[in-house]
């Protein structure tokens, strides 16, 4: 199944990694893994991300609180964790300031963990966004917060049934009451030490007239980028003609994203 | 293929696309987000909100209820602030001024130090920075908790939902209305707050515009003038009612500027820049109240606080030296203060409020005693401020102070022209750095800055001009 | 308007190429009302452009360097509305006019990038094609709305944006390049179109400048749509669309908040002043400016 990642290739891979995350403004330290934190505003990802790291970062009743980009650290069975809270969003599609940060850097950083919090009261719309979210990485978790609020409204979620739909981990928590917050600790650890395997839901492209030509772009970057992931995405992104995509195409930067996992045997087990 | 090819070739493909494409792609994401939603999420009961939150919505926002209980809401929250800030105010005060100014002169002398360098260090720098603490800290410790709670509760947004439309007319955005009642407790914590406004345009807006919320370092110099001097100008009985009025009047004032600055900009220069409205109504959550208070000390006001004090330091050796360094027999202070007679003439203020203005720019705290101490200065008078040149003082005693002022030639216009300028003048710098910091842009910033100024010469200039062609 | 002679051979280029792709005939006529200029002008502009080489010798004919040209500055002028029309505030009447300033300043390279930043848009805001670097163009299609008669029914293709009032009227009425109408009635001198549940008189000098095409097959007018502002507290509507009137920032944001063909929409939160009104669409309330929810089409679901 999933192979423990060799120590000596792995450091290399760190490295790779890292320079990615320092093009975007991360500064590693110490730590050991990089852990993304995306969700659509007010799920209380604020809470999560304070709940995890201990900090006091401020939770606003209010769509869209925070924008600057905070950054936190935690320790977790003997390793450091860097947790890197991205702006809150609806979407990653719509290319506004605050999409393309969190996009990017979870494309192009490659963090060897991205946590999507989820409202369950709203959970449609969330999931838009986590479905979003799995096309562009395999290292996913999602985390359904806000359970207490849930339950007051009479609605319950089967974690497993949605963990089976996604292809990832799901965690249920209530991160104002400290509640599933060691669940999540557990599985960010897991995934990112690849002892967890998934196989994130994959959207089907199925609009009439378009199957083909991502078929033909898709063909066409196999050949290019046989390492590369999500080749489907980047296929319809370049399509619709997203710019940093398709500098990332030229460039050949897109090819080598999926390097550095394979490199690790993470992510031959782990998607596509 | 090579990489040019397939781009060269992905635009070829673009022809092909559906013209609705993206919004395709989007509703089928949604499909599949609905179908995983449902199979996974089981609502027990019809009931989708709960009845008290249904009930409190529309208590908020109702055409009877949702205005008086928004206005009590903010005046309370004003009111708790005024009040409750004084006490912990006026211990700030003794200590930091009253017993740790001296102290330390004293420390500096013991230390032998020379005379400009304890100045500079004791009378400038120390004393300016504490009078900024001791004057803005607690209302602002009090102030942005107390919003916060609102604000986490989820009731703003209702307040931003009921004001949409008049914000609308003007090209503004409904949640403009809390980002300026966040300016009536700080304008650098009203800039930062319009991040919530998620439509470039409007954002601009409400940044450029916020100074015109009379902030907490202007309440009290308001509420000075309007009751030595204008509550002055009534019987005793009437007294407080009229300079209460003034000080509201002003307020509103400020208000209608906003509205009417705000439709000038997007009609003008912010025309061009992308609108667009949303306005999530998030469901109402009880607000954890140690973690708010919490944040909202640590976020905004040490934020606020800290900038000031890294602005008020430097200004307060820059205000001691000038009132110290003479230039062929007179003080810099002097010198300028003759300078900006004239000008300050026109629009109905003088020279030493200028100047007070000019030095002043870290925090509108320290206006006033910098006012007083310049008067004091250049009117040489004795009794009063005897600390000598450069530092700032303030006196409780209604009378002594407009004895002083009047002696300093000030009249009720120039008064009245104080609490206009008051409201209309660049915004402090710790405001002007908090714009730099959220739009990246100098051109943003000089317009925040220049604007609110150009509003106050046309305004003090107009009153000044007819108070004198009325009273002859 | 006073014009410079390198902006009136552009503007001039621009014309002919306009007409050569409608297969309308240019004749001084024309030129003379297009380009609001006088017959001397005019003669002395075919001149100029002939001396250029761009214009053929003998006839109104562009020559392969003025087509070349023509479709440049057409590129650039479309390209610029579309940008306009996405990426700023800026009202739909003044579009046309900034588009006129700015195409001349437009390098080959400007327009590129230009191109590559709004993801190579093939149509511009009022359902003119934007040729392509290498001048491709899809064929004209459509009749002016006053060639049918009551009882047509077909979609919206094309939106003429000159003369701005004229166009204004239009947009006003929420018509745009996606609307799918039926004529109620049709006599000399107006029209009645019927879309989205409500019906509009148009004289025939609007109805000129809009393009429409036959329904295709899987088209049809259905009277059941309606607009999201039309809805009513206790009815619930299913959403079917969004108008294209809705674009740029607004509409992706819409469109991820879940404004999506399918999602179901009721009332949650009456506003006293009449707008916003809060929708409970996707589980969450969200608000709507009145003109937002006129550009977000329905279809009311009985209860």
């Amino acid at each position: 199944m999933m192979k423990q990642p060799d120590s000596g290739k792995c450091k290399g891979c760190a490295a790779s990694s890292d320079s990615k995350l320092e093009k975007l403004g991360v500064k590693l330290g110490q730590a050991d893994f990089v852990v993304a934190l995306a969700g659509n505003p007010n799920t209380g990802k604020s809470t999560v991300f304070n709940a995890v790291t201990g900090l006091r970062q401020h939770t606003g009743n209010w769509p869209g609180k925070t924008i600057a980009r905070a950054e936190g650290g935690f320790s977790y069975n003997g390793k450091k964790f860097k947790l890197v809270d991205l702006p809150g969003t609806y979407s990653l599609l719509s290319a506004t300031e605050d999409e393309e940060v969190a996009r990017n850097f979870i494309l192009f950083g490659r963090p060897d963990v991205t946590v999507v919090v989820i409202d369950p009261m709203r959970l449609e719309r969330n999931l838009n966004l986590a479905l979003q979210v799995l096309q562009i990485t395999d290292k996913a978790i999602v985390c359904v917060n806000l359970m207490d609020e849930a339950r007051a409204h009479g609605v319950s979620i089967d974690g497993r049934g949605l963990a089976r739909d996604l292809g990832v981990p799901v965690v249920l928590a209530a991160a104002r009451q400290g509640e599933g917050i060691d669940q999540l600790l557990t599985e960010i650890d897991d995934m990112a030490n690849g002892r967890s395997s998934c196989t994130p839901h994959r959207l089907k492209y199925d609009i009439p007239t378009v199957q083909e030509s991502i078929e033909e772009l898709v063909a066409a970057l196999t050949d290019a980028f046989p390492t590369m992931p999500h080749r489907e995405w980047v296929a319809l992104r370049l399509l619709e003609g997203d710019p940093r995509i398709i500098q990332a195409v030229s460039t050949g930067e897109i090819g080598t994203l999926g390097e550095d996992h394979v490199a690790t045997g993470t992510i031959s087990a782990c998607g596509n | 293929m090579e990489p040019e090819q397939i781009i060269k070739r992905a635009s070829e493909l673009r022809w092909k696309l559906p013209q609705d494409f993206h919004d395709r792609w989007v509703e089928m994401v949604y499909a599949d987000s609905a179908r995983i939603a449902s199979r996974n999420m089981v609502q027990q009961g019809k009931v989708h909100r709960l009845t008290w939150e249904r009930r409190l919505d529309s208590l908020l926002t109702n055409r009877w209820t949702g205005m008086p209980i928004m206005v009590l809401m903010l005046a309370s929250v004003l009111w708790i602030t005024i009040i409750g800030a004084n006490v912990p105010s006026g211990i700030l005060a003794t200590v930091l001024l009253d017993h740790g100014h001296p102290m330390l002169q004293h420390l500096a002398e013991l230390a032998h130090l020379p005379w400009w360098l304890s100045g500079v260090l004791v009378d400038g720098l120390y004393l300016t920075v504490a009078w900024v603490v001791s004057v803005m800290l607690p209302p602002m410790a009090i102030f942005f908790p107390l919003f916060t709670l609102l604000e986490d509760f989820g009731y703003l947004p209702r307040v931003a939902f009921n004001l949409d439309h008049l914000f609308y007319r003007v090209g503004a955005h409904g949640k403009q209305a809390l980002t300026m009642s966040m300016g009536w407790g700080c304008n650098a914590a009203g800039v930062v707050a319009t991040r919530v406004i998620d439509s470039p345009r409007e954002r601009l807006i409400a940044i450029i515009t916020n100074n015109f919320a009379l902030c907490n370092g202007r309440w009290p110099t308001q509420i000075l003038l309007a009751t030595v001097f204008l509550g002055a100008l009534v019987p005793p009985a009437l007294a407080g009612i009229v300079s209460a009025a003034a000080v509201l009047g002003v307020a509103l004032l400020g208000v209608m500027l906003t509205f009417f600055s705000s439709w000038i900009l997007s009609t003008t220069v912010l025309k061009g820049e992308a609108s667009t409205f949303t306005l999530e109504l998030p469901p109402f959550r009880p607000p954890n109240l140690f973690r708010t208070l919490y944040t909202s000390i640590i976020d905004r006001t040490l934020i606020v606080l800290w900038r000031a004090i890294v602005f008020a330091a430097p200004a307060g050796v820059v205000l001691w030296s000038i009132c110290n360094i003479q230039i062929s027999g007179m003080s810099l202070a002097q010198w300028l203060v003759n300078l900006l007679d004239g000008p300050g003439w026109l629009i109905g203020l003088n020279g030493v409020i200028l100047v007070a203005y000019i030095v002043a720019i870290p925090a509108n705290e320290i206006v006033i005693p910098t006012v007083l101490m310049l008067t004091v200065m250049t009117t040489g008078m004795s009794g009063v401020g005897e600390q000598g040149a450069g530092v700032m003082f303030e006196t409780s005693e209604n009378s002594a102070l407009a004895m002083l002022l009047q002696a300093g030639g000030w009249t009720t216009l120039t008064a009245t022209c104080l609490m206009l300028f008051s409201l209309c003048h660049n915004p402090c710098s710790t405001t002007i750095y908090t714009i730099w910091k959220e739009t990246k842009s100098l051109k943003w910033t000089l317009v925040s800055t220049f604007m609110p100024i150009g509003f106050g010469i046309v305004i003090c200039g107009t009153v000044a001009f007819i108070w004198r062609v009325v009273a002859g | 308007m006073a014009m410079d002679e390198q902006t009136l051979i552009q503007h001039a280029l621009k014309l002919f190429a306009e007409c050569d792709y409608d297969q309308q005939d240019i004749s001084t006529e024309l030129m003379q009302d297009k380009l609001a200029i006088t017959p001397e002008q005019i003669l002395q502009l075919l001149q100029n452009l002939r001396t250029a080489e761009l214009v053929e010798q003998d006839s109104f004919a562009l020559t392969a360097s003025g087509r070349e040209y023509a479709l440049h500055v057409l590129q650039a002028h479309r390209l610029y509305e579309t940008y306009l029309a996405r990426k700023t505030g800026h009202s739909e009447s003044i579009w046309h006019q900034l588009a006129d300033e700015r195409e001349h300043e437009l390098s080959k390279d400007d327009v590129k990038k230009l191109a590559e930043e709004l993801g190579h848009p093939r149509f511009d805001p009022h359902g003119d094609p934007i040729p392509t670097a290498s001048g491709e163009m899809p064929a004209k299609q459509g009749n002016p709305l006053v060639n049918f008669s009551a009882g047509w029914e077909g979609r919206v293709v094309h939106i003429e944006d000159e003369p701005s009032h004229l166009y204004t009227r239009i947009s006003q009425a929420g018509i745009t390049t996606d609307s799918v109408l039926r004529i109620e009635q049709a006599n000399t001198k107006e029209i009645h179109i019927r879309l989205e549940g409500q019906t509009f008189i148009f004289p025939h000098a609007v109805a000129e400048q809009i393009t429409v095409v036959a329904l295709g097959n899987d088209d049809t007018f259905d009277e059941s749509i309606e607009r999201l502002s039309t809805l009513k507290p206790g009815e619930k509507a299913e959403i079917v669309g969004m108008s294209s009137l809705c674009r740029g920032l607004e509409r992706s944001r819409l469109l991820d908040l879940g404004v999506v063909p399918g999602t179901v929409a009721t009332v949650q939160l009456l506003n006293p002043s009449g707008s916003p009104i809060g929708y409970a669409i996707r589980g969450a309330c969200i608000a709507l400016r009145k003109e937002q929810a006129e550009h977000i089409r329905i279809r009311k679901v009985r209860q």
